[in-house]
C-alpha cells in the first residue's frame, strides 16, 4: 500500500516532467550558443574536443564553482568520520590483494594520466582521469593495514592543485582582461598534444584536484578521518 | 566479414542473457554469498562476451576493447574477493547452515 | 523506436525507480542506492536534451570541420553531466556515511523505528 501510494505520487512528478519536456518538442537543431561552440570553438580554443572546451574555458567559472561543491561534500565526510571514525578494518588483507596491490595501480595510474593529458582531444579529461586515478587510491588503500603514506599530501595536493586552477584563470584576467582567456600561451596546432592553450594545464589541475578529493573520502573510510 | 558479423551479435546476445541473469540473481538469492555470486561471476563473463563481440562487429576497435576486458579479468575477481573477505568478518552474515569454515582463524 | 525515446524512457523510469524508493523504502542505505538511481535518470534526461538523431560526439576532427553546426550534438548538456556525475558520486559517500552514523547512534537503519525525530 506504501508503495503503491509512492508508485502514484513519483508517477505524477515524473509525468509532470516529462510533459514539461514535451512541450519544448523534439530539438530541430543547435541551440544558438552551442552553435557559436560548435562553429567557432575549433578556432578560438584550438581543443578538439567541445565538451572538454565547454567544461574547461567557456564555462570553466561553473567548473571551479561545481570543483567546490565537490570539495564541500569530500570535506564533509571527513570532518564526519574524523569525529565518528567507523573503527579499524576486521580482518588482515589476503595474498591475491596484496599481489593486485602491487601491481595494477601502475597501470591504472597510467591509463588515468593519459585521460587527463589527452582532455583536448578526446573524450576524458580532468573529472573522469581523476576518478580512475582514486580507483588506483581505492586499490592501495584496499591492501592496507596502517597509516599510508600518500595520506598526509592529498590536503597539500587539493590545495595547490585549486590555486591553481584560480591562478591559470587570474593570469587571463591580467594579461588579456578576460577570467580563464584560453590565449594566454600559445593555440598550436590543434589535434596535438601540445595544443590549446591553457586547457592541458587546467585538465591536470581539475584531476589532481578530484582525484586528491576522492582519495580523501576513500582514506577517511579505511582510516577514520586521517589523524587520531 | 558477414560470418564474423553475426558471430559478434551472437556473442552480444550471449552477454546480455549472462547480465540479465546476474541482475536476477541478485533480486532472487537468499544471503550475502549467494547474491555476490550471481553478481560478479555472471557479470564478468557476461562484460567479456560483450567486449569480444563488439570487436568482432567493429575489428578496428578489438584492441582497445581486448585491453578492457583483461583489466576486468584483472579487476572483477580480486574485487569481489575482498567483499568476500569483507563481508565474512560480520558475524551477522553467516550461514546457519555452514559445516566447515577455513577462513576462521584469519578474522581473529 | 528511436534513440532519442530510448533515452527519454530509461532516464524517466530511472527517475521513478529512483523516487519510489526513496519514498517507500525503510532501511537507509536502500534509500540512499534509490538516490542514486534517481540521479543517474535526471543525468541521462540531460544528456537527452542535448541528443539530435544521426548526429556524431562533438569531437571535431578534419572530416566535419566545415559542417560541424550540422553534424555534432549539443556539447553543452554533455559537460554539464561530466561534472555531475562525479560530483554524484561524492555526494552518494556522503550520505552513505550519514547512514551509517545515524544507524549506529540510533541502534536501527529501519526509519520506522527512529522515534526520537518525531514531532
Amino acid at each position: 500500500m506504501r508503495t503503491f501510494i509512492a508508485f502514484l505520487l513519483a508517477l505524477y512528478l515524473v509525468f509532470f516532467a516529462a510533459a514539461a519536456f514535451e512541450s519544448f518538442g523534439e530539438p530541430q537543431g543547435l541551440g544558438r550558443i552551442a552553435e557559436h561552440y560548435a562553429a567557432e570553438g575549433f578556432e578560438e580554443v584550438g581543443a578538439i574536443n567541445l565538451v572538454t572546451a565547454v567544461v574547461v574555458t567557456y564555462r570553466g567559472l561553473d567548473t571551479l564553482g561545481e570543483v567546490s561543491v565537490l570539495f564541500t561534500a569530500a570535506s564533509a565526510v571527513i570532518l564526519l568520520l574524523s569525529v565518528f571514525p567507523l573503527g579499524k578494518p576486521a580482518n588482515k588483507p589476503s595474498s591475491i590483494v596484496l599481489l593486485t596491490m602491487k601491481v595494477l595501480p601502475g597501470p591504472i595510474l597510467l591509463f588515468g594520466g593519459y585521460i587527463i593529458a589527452h582532455g583536448h582531444l578526446t573524450p576524458g579529461g580532468g573529472f573522469p582521469g581523476g576518478a580512475v586515478v582514486a580507483s588506483a587510491a581505492l586499490l592501495v588503500l584496499l591492501g592496507c593495514t596502517q597509516e599510508v603514506g600518500f595520506a598526509k599530501w592529498l590536503t597539500f595536493a587539493e590545495s595547490m592543485a585549486g590555486f591553481s586552477f584560480a591562478m591559470l584563470g587570474f593570469w587571463g584576467l591580467l594579461k588579456l582582461g578576460q577570467f580563464l582567456n584560453n590565449s594566454v600561451l600559445f593555440l598550436g596546432i590543434p589535434g596535438q598534444l601540445l595544443s590549446a592553450g591553457i586547457i592541458p594545464l587546467i585538465s591536470a589541475a581539475i584531476g589532481v584536484k578530484v582525484a586528491s578529493e576522492l582519495s580523501g573520502i576513500l582514506v577517511a573510510y579505511r582510516c577514520g578521518g586521517g589523524k587520531e | 566479414m558477414i560470418l564474423l558479423s553475426a558471430l559478434g551479435h551472437v556473442l552480444l546476445l550471449i552477454g546480455a542473457i549472462f547480465l540479465c541473469i546476474s541482475g536476477l540473481g541478485i533480486l532472487r538469492m537468499p544471503d550475502v554469498w549467494n547474491r555476490m555470486h550471481a553478481g560478479t561471476k555472471a557479470t564478468t563473463l557476461g562484460s567479456i562476451a560483450f567486449m569480444l563481440g563488439l570487436g568482432l562487429i567493429r575489428p578496428e576497435w578489438l584492441p582497445k576493447l581486448l585491453v578492457i576486458a583483461l583489466f576486468i579479468v584483472l579487476t572483477n575477481p580480486v574485487s569481489s574477493h575482498a567483499l568476500a573477505r569483507a563481508v565474512h568478518g560480520v558475524p551477522e552474515e553467516k550461514p546457519d547452515n555452514l559445516q566447515r569454515d577455513d577462513l576462521q582463524e584469519a578474522d581473529s | 523506436m528511436s534513440l532519442s525515446l530510448v533515452l527519454l524512457l530509461s532516464s524517466m523510469g530511472l527517475l521513478l525507480t529512483g523516487l519510489v524508493g526513496i519514498m517507500a523504502k525503510k532501511h537507509l542505505l536502500r534509500i540512499a542506492l534509490a538516490f542514486t538511481l534517481a540521479s543517474t535518470g535526471v543525468n541521462i534526461l540531460l544528456v537527452w536534451t542535448g541528443y539530435l538523431a544521426g548526429r556524431k560526439a562533438p569531437i571535431i576532427d578534419a572530416s566535419i570541420e566545415e559542417i560541424a553546426t550540422v553534424a555534432v550534438v549539443d556539447p553543452v548538456p554533455q559537460a554539464l553531466v561530466l561534472t555531475s556525475i562525479v560530483i554524484g558520486v561524492a555526494v552518494s559517500a556522503l550520505l552513505v556515511v550519514v547512514a551509517v552514523l545515524t544507524s549506529r547512534e540510533l541502534g536501527t537503519a529501519d526509519v520506522r523505528r527512529m522515534r526520537n525525530l518525531k514531532w
